[in-house]
């Protein structure tokens, strides 16, 4: 009985307290990290953002249509908070890269992997940033274009260009990251033909006055011409 | 092919071919095959007429015409033993017709009759447009005389126009050049214009050929550049303005882009010019006004409200990233109105519309998405304008137009303040 308690306990917790000793440099080195890491995110978060405020950064953004990107994207405190927000979390991932880094080979092998990964990440991001400023642009271009043929569904149309770009962009991102790729393609491809087919079969059948209607209704009037409203604009 | 006439690739050539000139018409032109060999006629007949001891050349500008427009430029005849001539031309009037070079547009054609001009050293120069019908010799001396006799720089034409003819001009153009120059050329962008030698000189010196303002926006340019830079500007009375119906698919946001956006763009250039002005003067009219017929136009106003109701509705988002809250408000609330009661008071527009100029100033949006969401509030103006017009005459509703120049006027104060903020 004592034996196998000698064994069972005290020498698992003897075993457990090398390794502590062997292991606490390191894990005290990579808390140390970690805090330094913190600290700095903070600042550097700070910093980008008060100097981006500073040269009217949201100006800008806002004129290059970033502004409304970043919030479709749901951040509602403009694009110099966004900006510093992605400097800290960027400040903290080499942080916490850099403390892995220092809990020894297992670790190095990770932060190994990731920075192999990491190219494929950034492109990722950058084209879901390009495609969410395309998508932007092109729905308004859809909607203003709508609005000035007066077409009742200028809205519908937009949104629909919207969500379009936006699920082409994203089935791109992943597949530049290599998550899904067969299941991606097959399922855009059963949900979209779906969608269109069922779409033409429904507006076939349930709208084929409506349809008519709308054909014949914009036949009639081209839109945009000059004497639509009787008056010559120039 | 008439005696004199010269068709000609290379229109440098020709005019060193030609010499020297007192008098310079241009005559721009693109698929205008049907009217331009009565525009020529007229112009010959009018120098022939009017300015029989001056050496003159007809320059046609094409750009590229399918429909055989520089030939029938070439084989435009008049007959001027049935003008019955005071006094017989000393001199025969040159024709040239050329291509020209550059970006496509009316600009490139301006700039190409702007060099003959000035290396022909002509005296005087006008423009008129290849699509007229309702030209007359008569209108050569009156767009010429006044820079010869009188020494203006820039004389603008002044037509008689139906009340819902040229509603963008009536609503922005006009209203508007003339608050912020001071200035009240009641047709900016006619197309007809006459030009002294000082200012085809300073125009031809300007960096704007290859720009979008030379291919969209060229009379509203040369007009500005006028007023901004204080030259001698003058109108004349012209009657009325017939000319073949534009490109019926021209849209009108298309439009809307291209002038309004030309307008907006020249406020940057001029900021200095106009920042401190205050009030208008009147222009010189010159000519013998009278009374014409005008072109009948038939006027509903129910398509444009109902733009106007759509556009509020839908474009609010656009709206609301470089309006003021109160101000979009105001329009929604304006929009939900049975078209009896609608109606867009002057101050309302006025305002709108610094406000437009301000966000293309500052690039809140991208400038062209700006301007088409422009189209809709434009057609709720025409509207109203109609609504309140609906029973005036032509002189009345000039009487409500004149109200609106007013309210532009009295409130610059609120375009000015916060121009230069970024």
């Amino acid at each position: 009985m004592e034996g196998l308690w000698q064994k069972a306990v005290v020498e698992s917790l003897q075993q457990l307290w090398q390794q502590l000793l062997t292991d606490l440099p390191n894990l005290l080195a990579a808390l140390v990290v970690l805090l330094v890491g913190i600290t700095l995110a903070w600042m550097v978060k700070q910093i980008v953002y008060r100097g981006l405020r500073l040269l009217q950064f949201d100006r800008g953004a806002q004129r290059m249509g970033l502004a409304a990107v970043v919030e479709q994207l749901g951040f509602s405190r403009g694009s110099s908070y966004v900006a510093g927000q992605l400097a800290q979390g960027l400040v903290l991932f080499v942080t916490v890269l850099s403390a892995l880094n220092v809990l020894g080979p297992a670790g190095t092998d990770l932060v190994h992997q990731f920075f192999l990964y990491l190219p494929r990440l950034l492109t990722g991001a950058l084209i879901l940033v390009v495609g969410g400023l395309a998508a932007g642009f092109f729905g308004r271009a859809a909607l203003l274009a709508g609005v000035n043929a007066q077409l009742p569904f200028a809205r519908l149309l937009a949104g629909g260009v919207r969500l379009l770009i936006w699920v082409l962009v994203a089935i791109v991102a992943l597949e530049h990251l290599g998550i899904g790729r067969t299941t991606l393609a097959v399922t855009f491809s059963v949900l979209f033909g779906g969608l269109v087919t069922g779409l033409a079969i429904a507006f076939g059948l349930a709208g084929k006055e409506l349809a008519k209607q709308a054909l014949e209704s914009l036949l009639k009037r081209a839109p945009g011409k000059p004497e639509d409203e009787g008056v010559r604009h120039l | 092919m008439a005696p004199d006439a010269v068709p000609e690739t290379n229109v440098l050539q020709a005019v060193k071919e030609v010499g020297e000139a007192d008098l310079v018409i241009g005559i721009p032109s693109y698929n205008n095959a049907c009217t331009i060999g009565h525009v020529v006629q007229a112009v010959t007949a009018g120098v022939a007429k009017h300015f029989s001891e001056l050496r003159s050349v007809v320059i046609n500008s094409d750009g590229g015409s399918k429909d055989g427009t520089p030939q029938a430029v070439l084989q435009a005849r008049v007959e001027t033993d049935r003008l019955l001539l005071v006094r017989h031309p000393l001199y025969p009037v040159h024709r040239i017709t050329t291509p020209y070079h550059g970006v496509p547009g009316k600009g490139s054609a301006f700039r190409t009759i702007l060099q003959a001009a000035a290396q022909l050293g002509a005296k005087a120069c006008a423009m008129v447009d290849s699509d007229l019908r309702s030209i007359t010799p008569d209108w050569i001396d009156l767009l010429v005389r006044p820079v010869l006799q009188s020494n203006f720089d820039y004389v603008a034409p002044f037509y008689r126009r139906h009340k819902y003819d040229g509603t963008i001009t009536n609503s922005i153009v006009y209203p508007l050049t003339r608050a912020l120059y001071g200035t009240r050329v009641r047709q900016p962008i006619g197309g007809e214009f006459g030009l002294s030698a000082r200012m085809v000189k300073r125009l031809l010196s300007k960096k704007v050929w290859g720009t979008d303002v030379a291919r969209y926006g060229i009379d509203i340019w040369m007009t500005t550049t006028a007023m901004a830079e204080d030259f001698r500007v003058c109108q004349v009375f012209l009657g009325a303005k017939i000319h073949d119906p534009k490109d019926p698919g021209a849209d009108l946001a298309e439009m809307v882009v291209q002038v309004v956006g030309s307008l907006f763009s020249l406020m940057e250039e001029h900021e200095k010019a106009w920042k401190n002005v205050r009030g208008s003067v009147p222009v010189p009219l010159y000519g013998f006004p009278y009374q014409v017929g005008v072109e009948p136009v038939k006027a509903d106003p129910q398509r444009a409200y109902a733009s106007f109701q759509q556009g509020v509705r839908d474009l609010q988002p656009i709206y609301r990233s470089f309006l003021p809250s109160a101000m979009v408000e105001e329009l929604e609330r304006r929009a939900t109105l049975p078209l009896a009661e609608f109606q867009l008071p002057d101050e309302l527009w006025v305002t709108l519309i610094f406000q437009f100029a301000k966000a293309h100033h500052r690039h809140k949006l991208d400038r062209k998405h700006l301007l088409q969401s422009l189209v809709p509030v434009y057609l709720g103006w025409v509207a109203s304008f109609m609504k309140q017009t609906r029973e005036a005459n032509d002189e009345e509703a000039e009487q409500q137009i004149e109200q609106l120049c007013l309210a532009y006027e009295q409130l610059k104060e609120k375009l000015v303040s916060g121009w230069g903020e970024k």
